[in-house]
């Protein structure tokens, strides 16, 4: 079921209806409902892919049960890696198995050997590396004995299918989310409303610019040849607010959603193309991601410790990792790659915590410094992006050298004036709310009452008017 | 004051909406409106020579002529994979297509381009795509020299025609109540779901009355083209068109499929196709241009050239047989 479709629109208040009224005295009842409304939410759109997160649910239920029970470390040991491997297996096979294939032949085939084997038709179960992630992250917690072992099967269920995350994220933490089950949900209606900005604004981001910048961007990367240099500029900038309006948008709608349930998720997206830097950037973006793979990969790996050689070894692991997670495709590879060079230099020469704070905080404006900085990190992040869309590596080179033609400087063949109008007043509500944790939080001064309510209405309408007349699958549901 | 609030904040609500849709209609700020189709009428040297009189029809050739309007133009569809020509790489010998189908063409359109064109280019098939909104057109005044009757105007309660104008000025002033309705209704009828308002539901359900007179007047002209097709010894072939976003919900078109079969067994002339038939069992998503669009895409146009291709194959096949008997 996608969020911005009729039938999340009917579902979400009959769910939302049973929540808060039928269910609301027994909290175990409150749990089994999230947990046969994530069921349904789910298998809406392939109901044979429940029994994959069952058995995932299962499995990591079952071995923190052990886990809490055995003591001998070794034996631990091998649960946690029972858990890594059957989940992290899932994943390979559905996600990278062909990926692997073609890439074996086409290594043997180089050393004169062929081989004979055939791909498999695989369908990619929607959101399944968001919540292998998820339940890992349980496992390795209670095998860290950083988090109690649950019993209650019912709430463990509902943490690993919660329906507002399970297909795209935020990928929460046990420590954060779990707990949540076990404790009573009181209605809170500023909570509510809050919750309900928050759908808002994802439905903004991800209706009227997502899909509207997806247009441009899909007929000048799948025509990249025909264009000249300063199209594709404007086509990879389209790209850059795709993406993030429809990643954003997705994580807004989730948090949003989870509110109106009395939950908290943590935040996913702190307005990342207002960084200065690309460590801030990566502070900023896909937060759950890059803090699930500093946790669990970077810091075991020894993270910033010991020697150089060994810090910038991590540093390109935890970007390499990240880029094949987005998927099986060279292009994300060499994306994270990518970011990896970006980051290096700001890491070994220890900068790269210097803007920790929101930029300009206090101010209305950036300082000139300030703005270069974020100028320059937007377009090493749009030059990353190319290969991040891109077909294959080489669409991505080819795309690059055209854009670095004469033909730069020429006026663009396309100009949508109205939709770059529509991105600058998307990014004054960014900027102006860039301290808080959505572009639609409502103004705390009662003096900016009117004005808010104007604005809200304003992007309500927005959404009616400038959709894109079709329900656009979220990009994240591929990775 | 919080009702006044209440009402205050409900106005700036709806100025709020009709503003933006004010500032859009007059800028086109994405200028991407979905229903923007671009189209282009293609003249085609066979018509120019036909329309000039030079034409001379070849014995050996097989003459079609196809009327309609955008749905079997195809508008949204390449050239090359529109009805006409495929039809014409279905049928293998030599076969001469005249398509004189135009988007917007009415039946009264249609009727006059089959009777401007049939003389000169003597088809041996008509092919009439009939779209049901076709009967949308003003039938043309005869004088006649009646008196016209006066008839007392009926008497309406003053308060009902207050609320009725007041809506109506409303719907007509405000452009954001048109939008807001219109796309309503789309994508309820979309979901199988007529509000009894609005033009869909006055063609489906209350124009093919056998007393109205739209109706009248287009069984007429079916009745003459397929007399004349008679007498000029070729077949006339109507296909009523299907809303190719409707296919899931072909019950909407029950009560005018049944009208139009009452009139189709009162005339023997006719080779009637109902659309909807080709199409039972089919998902919408696989044949049509745009879900709030009932435009056919091109694997619809491919599916109809092929249905028509196997008929007029038998037919020629027949009289073939039949010339070899004789």
């Amino acid at each position: 079921m996608l969020f911005n479709s009729i039938d999340f629109a009917i579902f979400l208040p009959i769910v939302f209806m049973l929540y808060w009224f039928v269910t609301y005295k027994n909290l175990k009842l409150q749990n089994l409902l999230i947990v046969i409304s994530s069921y349904i939410f789910y298998g809406w759109w392939d109901w044979r892919f429940l029994s994959l997160i069952l058995f995932s649910t299962i499995l990591d239920y079952s071995i923190g049960i052990s886990l809490s029970k055995q003591v001998n470390q070794n034996k631990r040991k091998m649960l946690l890696w029972i858990s890594i491997l059957m989940n992290l297996g899932f994943l390979g096979f559905f996600k990278y198995y062909n990926f692997f294939l073609a890439n074996f032949m086409t290594a043997f085939s180089f050393f004169g050997t062929e081989i004979n084997a055939n791909s498999l038709n695989i369908i990619l179960p929607v959101g399944i590396s968001f919540y292998t992630f998820q339940t890992l992250s349980y496992t390795i917690d209670v095998y860290k004995r950083q988090l109690e072992t649950t019993k209650d099967f019912i709430a463990f269920s509902a943490f690993v299918s919660f329906f507002p995350q399970l297909v795209a994220g935020p990928i929460e933490r046990a420590t954060n989310l779990l707990p949540q089950f076990y404790t009573k949900r009181y209605f809170d209606y500023s909570k509510t409303v809050d919750g309900m900005r928050q759908i808002l604004w994802g439905l903004f981001k991800k209706i009227v610019i997502a899909d509207n910048c997806a247009q441009y961007a899909n007929i000048i990367f799948n025509n990249s040849s025909e264009y000249s240099g300063s199209t594709l500029v404007l086509g990879a900038i389209f790209f850059t607010f795709q993406i993030y309006g429809d990643f954003s948008g997705y994580s807004d709608i989730a948090i949003g959603t989870s509110r109106l349930f009395g939950f908290n998720l943590k935040q996913n997206f702190a307005f990342p193309y207002f960084s200065r830097d690309i460590a801030e950037f990566w502070r900023r973006w896909h937060i759950s991601l890059s803090s699930w793979f500093r946790d669990y990969l970077y810091i075991p790996l020894g993270g910033s410790r010991g020697r150089t050689k060994n810090k910038i070894r991590n540093v390109f692991i935890i970007f390499l990792v990240s880029g094949f997670w987005h998927g099986a495709n060279w292009t994300f590879i060499i994306w994270g790659a990518l970011n990896a060079f970006y980051f290096l230099p700001i890491f070994i020469t220890n900068n790269n915590r210097n803007n920790l704070n929101i930029v300009a905080q206090g101010k209305y404006l950036p300082n000139l410094k300030e703005f270069l900085l974020m100028s320059l990190t937007f377009i090493l992040t749009v030059f990353a992006w190319i290969f991040f869309r891109a077909e294959n590596i080489g669409h991505a080179i080819s795309y690059i050298n055209n854009i670095f033609s004469p033909t730069l400087f020429e006026s663009s063949e396309i100009f949508p004036l109205g939709l770059l109008l529509l991105i600058l007043f998307f990014l004054s509500i960014e900027w102006i709310n860039r301290n808080k944790q959505y572009g639609l939080e409502k103004f705390n001064k009662q003096k900016f009452k009117f004005l808010d309510v104007l604005l809200l209405y304003t992007v309500f309408w927005s959404i009616v008017i400038w959709n894109s007349s079709k329900e656009v699958e979220f990009i994240y549901f591929q990775f | 004051m919080k009702a006044l609030n209440f009402f205050f904040y409900t106005c700036l609500f709806f100025l709020v909406g009709e503003l933006i849709i004010r500032i859009d209609l007059e800028y086109d700020i994405l200028n991407n409106s979905p229903y923007k189709i671009e189209v282009k009428i293609e003249e085609s040297e066979l018509r120019n020579k036909i329309e000039k009189g030079n034409f001379i029809p070849n014995p050996n050739q097989t003459r079609i002529l196809v009327i309609g309007d955008s749905y079997i133009n195809g508008g949204g569809i390449p050239i090359e994979k529109r009805f006409s020509k495929r039809l014409s790489n279905l049928l293998k010998e030599e076969t001469l297509i005249l398509d004189i189908s135009r988007p917007s063409n009415s039946t009264l359109d249609n009727y006059n381009s089959f009777m401007f064109y049939q003389e000169k280019f003597q088809p041996q098939f008509v092919f009439w795509a009939y779209n049901f909104n076709d009967i949308l057109y003003s039938i043309p005044q005869i004088n006649s020299s009646k008196k016209t009757e006066i008839v007392p105007p009926k008497r309406v309660s003053k308060k009902k025609i207050g609320l009725k104008k007041y809506v109506s000025q409303l719907y007509s002033f405000s452009e954001l109540t048109r939008y807001v309705s219109s796309k309503i209704q789309k994508q309820l009828k979309f979901q199988g779901i007529v509000v009894p308002i609005g033009e869909f539901y006055q063609l489906t359900q209350k124009t093919y009355l056998e007393t109205n007179k739209n109706w009248i007047d287009t069984k007429k002209k079916l009745n003459t083209v397929s007399q004349i097709c008679k007498t000029n010894q070729s077949k006339f072939i109507l296909y009523k068109m299907p809303e190719f976003n409707l296919l899931n919900h072909s019950n909407l078109f029950h009560s005018l499929d049944e009208k139009f079969v009452n009139y189709i067994n009162s005339n023997k002339n006719i080779t009637y196709y109902n659309g909807i038939n080709d199409f039972e069992n089919e998902n919408s998503d696989k044949f049509m241009l745009s879900k709030y669009d009932g435009h056919p895409n091109e694997l619809a146009h491919f599916r109809i050239a092929k249905k028509i291709a196997e008929y007029i194959m038998g037919e020629k096949a027949r009289t073939h047989n039949n010339i070899h008997k004789e």
